[in-house]
C-alpha cells in the first residue's frame, strides 16, 4: 500500500468518523436543550 | 243492625288496626336500625378519633425532632478523641467491606468463564481469590462492631436519632449479615464439594446469591450515610414522616451507590493484584511465578475495567452534589478541600501510570511485542502531560512577594489549565491511551490473517484521531469560549466520545484479528520484578485515594451530622487542616495495609503443612 493510498484512506476514515461525532455532539448538546455552536 | 254496625265498626277498627300494626313494627325496626347505626357510626368515629390520637401520640413518641445538642451531649471517654476513633475505624471498616463486597463480584465471573471454557485454571484463580477474602471478611465484621461501639460511645444522640429513621432498615441489614455469612461460607467451604453438572451451578447460584445480598448491605449502608448528606422524608426539623422509603432513597443515595460499586471493583482488583505480586516475589519455582504472573494480569485487568468508568462516576457524584446543594458542592471542589483534589489528582495519575507500566512490562510475556514496543514512549508522554494538566491548581497557594511577582493568584499559561473543562480533556484522553496500552498488549501475541489488515487499522487509528480532536474541540471551546451551563453539557459528549472510540476500537480488533495465529506461546512469568511493585502502587493508591476522598465526601457536611437539620456540637465540630486529615488518612491507610499483609500471611501460611518428624506416635 503506497503512502499516498495510505494517506487517502486516513483522510476518508477521518472526514467519517469526524462527521459521525460531530452529529452525535450536536444530538447530545440537544438533548440537553443547548446548542452545539450557538449559545441561547 | 245496631250490633252490626258495632260489630263492622269494630272490624273496621281491627282492620285499620292490622293494616297499621305492619308499619308501625317496620318503623320502629327502622328507627331501632337507624339507632344502632347511628350508634354504630359513633362508635367508628369515636375509634378513628381514638386511632388517630394514638397514632399522632406514637409518632410523637418515636418521630421526635433532631435533638439540639449541646457539647455536654458528647461523652468523653478516657480523654479519647472520639471524632479521630469514629473516623479511622469507620474507614478501616469501609476499606475492608470494599475488598469483600468486590471480590465476590469478579470470582462468580471468573468461576463463570471457568464453567464455560471448562479451563480449570479459572476455578482455581476464583478459589484463591475468595480465601483471601475469607480473612477479610472476619476483620471487616470486627471493625463493623468496632465502629458501632464508637459512634454508641461517643455520639449518642445521633446514633439514636439515626436509629430511630433507619429502625427498619438496620433490622434487615443485621438479618442480612447473617445471610452474608452463612451463604459466603457454604460457597468457599463447599467450593471443591459442589463440583461438575448441577453442582457447580448450584456452587454458581450461591455465588449470585452472596452478591445480591452483600450490594443489598451496601446500598442499606449507602443510604444512611447519604441521608446525613442529603436528607429525606423528614420535615425541617427533622421529624421522621414515617416514609422508610424516602429516606432510604434520598438525592445523593443512587450517585453514591454507583460510584462506590464501580470503585469497589477498581479496589477489589487492586488488592487482589496485590497478593499475587506477593506470591510472585516469594515464589519458589517458574511453575509459581507464572501461576502468580497470569493471577497479577487478571487481577489488573479486572482493576482497569473499572478504572475507566470510575472518573465519570465519581463525575456524576459531584454534579449531583452541586445540583443538590451549591453551598455543599462550591466547599467540595472550590473551597476547603479543592486542594485534596489535586492530590486526588496525583494519585489517579499515579493509578493510570501503574496501570499502564504494568501492562508494558507484562508485553514482555510474548515474543511479538516488539512491534509494539515503539510507541509506549508517546503514550508515556502523553500520558504524563495529561496527569500534569490534570493536577494543575487553578488558584495558586502564594506568599506576598510570589503574588506580587506573579500579578495575581494565577498563573497567566498555566491558570486556564485549572479549570474542569481542561481537566476532563485531559482524563478523557488518559482514559483512550490507558485503553490504546491494553490494545497493543492484546495484540503483541498475535499475527493477523484478513486481506484487509492494513485498511482496518488504517481506520482504527482514523477513529482514535478524530475521537480525540473532537474531546480538544469540545473542552477548548466549550471550556473557554461558552458559559458554565455550555462547560458542563460538554462534558457528556466527550465521555460518549471516548467510549464510541473504545467501543468501536475492540470491535474493529475483533474483525482484525479474526482466525489470526498466535506468535509463539506467552511466556507466563516472564516479567520484571519491578512490574510487581506496580500492582503494589495501585493497591496503595487506591487505599489512599479512597480514603481522601471519603473524607472530602464526609467533610463537606461541615458543622452538620445530618446537613440542616442536625448540628454537631461537639469540640471537633470544626473542620481540621488538610495537613491534620491527610495525616489521619495516611496513619490509617498504613494500618488497613498492615492488616492487609496479616491477610496475604494467613492465607500463605494456611496452604503450608509442617511435617514433625518423631513428634507423634507412629
Amino acid at each position: 500500500m503506497s503512502f499516498r493510498t495510505k494517506l487517502f484512506s486516513f483522510l476518508g476514515a477521518f472526514i467519517v468518523c469526524g462527521v459521525g461525532f460531530l452529529l452525535m455532539d450536536i444530538a447530545l448538546m440537544n438533548a440537553q436543550g443547548l446548542s452545539l455552536f450557538f449559545q441561547r | 243492625m245496631i250490633i252490626i254496625d258495632k260489630i263492622a265498626g269494630i272490624y273496621s277498627l281491627k282492620s285499620n288496626r292490622n293494616k297499621l300494626v305492619p308499619w308501625v313494627v317496620i318503623v320502629l325496626l327502622a328507627l331501632v336500625l337507624l339507632a344502632n347505626d347511628a350508634h354504630q357510626n359513633t362508635i367508628e368515629a369515636a375509634q378513628q378519633v381514638a386511632e388517630a390520637i394514638e397514632d399522632q401520640a406514637a409518632a410523637a413518641r418515636t418521630h421526635v425532632p433532631a435533638p439540639k445538642l449541646t457539647a455536654a451531649d458528647y461523652p468523653t471517654v478516657a480523654g479519647v478523641n472520639g471524632r479521630l476513633v469514629v473516623w479511622v475505624v469507620a474507614q478501616l471498616h469501609l476499606w475492608f467491606a470494599a475488598f469483600v463486597l468486590a471480590v465476590p463480584i469478579f470470582v462468580f465471573i471468573i468461576e463463570a468463564i471457568g464453567m464455560r471454557t471448562r479451563d480449570k485454571r479459572y476455578d482455581d484463580m476464583a478459589y484463591e481469590f475468595i480465601k483471601v477474602s475469607i480473612t477479610a471478611y472476619s476483620l471487616t465484621a470486627i471493625l463493623g462492631g468496632l465502629l458501632l461501639f464508637s459512634l454508641i460511645l461517643f455520639y449518642p444522640h445521633l446514633f439514636t436519632y439515626l436509629s430511630t429513621i433507619f429502625s427498619e432498615t438496620m433490622l434487615y441489614y443485621a438479618l442480612l449479615f447473617f445471610a452474608e455469612s452463612a451463604v459466603l461460607y457454604l460457597y468457599y467451604y463447599g467450593w471443591n464439594w459442589l463440583q461438575g453438572g448441577f453442582r457447580k451451578w448450584v456452587h454458581l447460584t450461591l455465588g449470585l446469591m452472596l452478591n445480591a445480598v452483600g450490594t443489598t448491605l451496601m446500598l442499606l449502608a449507602n443510604a444512611w450515610l447519604t441521608f446525613m448528606m442529603s436528607p429525606a422524608g423528614v420535615d425541617p426539623a427533622g421529624v421522621f414522616s414515617g416514609d422508610s422509603w424516602a429516606a432510604i432513597h434520598n438525592f445523593l443515595w443512587n450517585p453514591i451507590n454507583i460510584h462506590r460499586f464501580v470503585a469497589n471493583i477498581a479496589y477489589g482488583g487492586s488488592i487482589v493484584g496485590a497478593y499475587a505480586a506477593f506470591k510472585f516475589l516469594t515464589a519458589r519455582n517458574q511453575q509459581e511465578k507464572a501461576h502468580y504472573d497470569w493471577m497479577g494480569y487478571n487481577a489488573n485487568f479486572i482493576a482497569i475495567c473499572a478504572l475507566l468508568p470510575l472518573p465519570f462516576a465519581g463525575y456524576y457524584l459531584a454534579a449531583e452534589i452541586y445540583a443538590y446543594s451549591q453551598q455543599m458542592g462550591i466547599t467540595l471542589m472550590g473551597g476547603i478541600f479543592a486542594w485534596l483534589f489535586i492530590i486526588q489528582a496525583v494519585l489517579i495519575g499515579t493509578l493510570f501510570l501503574s496501570a499502564n507500566y504494568y501492562l508494558w512490562c507484562g508485553m514482555g510475556r510474548s515474543d511479538g511485542a516488539k512491534r509494539y514496543t515503539k510507541y509506549i514512549k508517546y503514550i508515556a508522554i502523553v500520558l504524563v502531560g495529561s496527569f500534569l494538566v490534570w493536577f494543575t491548581p487553578h488558584t495558586l497557594v502564594l506568599t506576598n512577594s510570589e503574588l506580587k511577582s506573579l500579578g495575581g493568584p494565577h498563573h497567566s499559561i498555566l491558570g486556564p489549565l485549572g479549570i474542569m473543562p481542561a481537566k476532563n480533556t485531559a482524563v478523557n484522553i488518559m482514559i483512550i491511551f490507558t485503553f490504546l496500552s491494553f490494545l497493543f498488549y492484546r495484540r503483541s501475541n498475535k499475527i493477523a490473517t484478513v486481506s484487509w489488515e492494513k485498511t482496518g487499522n488504517i481506520c482504527q487509528v482514523a477513529l482514535f484521531s478524530s475521537g480525540i480532536a473532537n474531546i480538544l474541540f469540545l473542552g477548548i471551546y466549550h471550556g473557554y469560549f461558552t458559559n458554565t451551563v455550555y462547560k458542563v453539557a460538554a462534558s457528556i459528549p466527550q465521555v460518549v466520545t471516548t467510549l464510541v472510540v473504545i467501543v468501536g476500537s475492540l470491535v474493529l480488533d475483533s474483525f482484525i484479528y479474526r482466525k489470526s495465529r498466535d506468535v509463539g506461546p506467552l511466556h507466563w512469568g516472564r516479567i520484571p520484578e519491578r512490574a510487581q511493585y506496580a500492582l503494589f502502587l495501585l493497591a496503595v493508591a487506591f487505599t489512599w485515594l479512597m480514603g481522601l476522598m471519603g473524607y472530602i465526601r464526609s467533610g463537606i457536611r461541615q458543622h452538620w451530622h445530618v446537613v440542616d437539620i442536625m448540628r454537631d456540637a461537639s469540640a471537633q465540630a470544626f473542620t481540621p487542616t488538610l495537613g491534620y486529615a491527610a495525616n489521619v488518612v495516611s496513619v490509617a491507610a498504613l494500618l488497613f495495609l498492615a492488616m492487609v499483609i496479616f491477610v496475604f500471611w494467613i492465607a500463605q501460611v494456611s496452604s503450608s503443612k509442617t511435617l514433625p518428624a518423631g513428634y507423634w506416635k507412629e
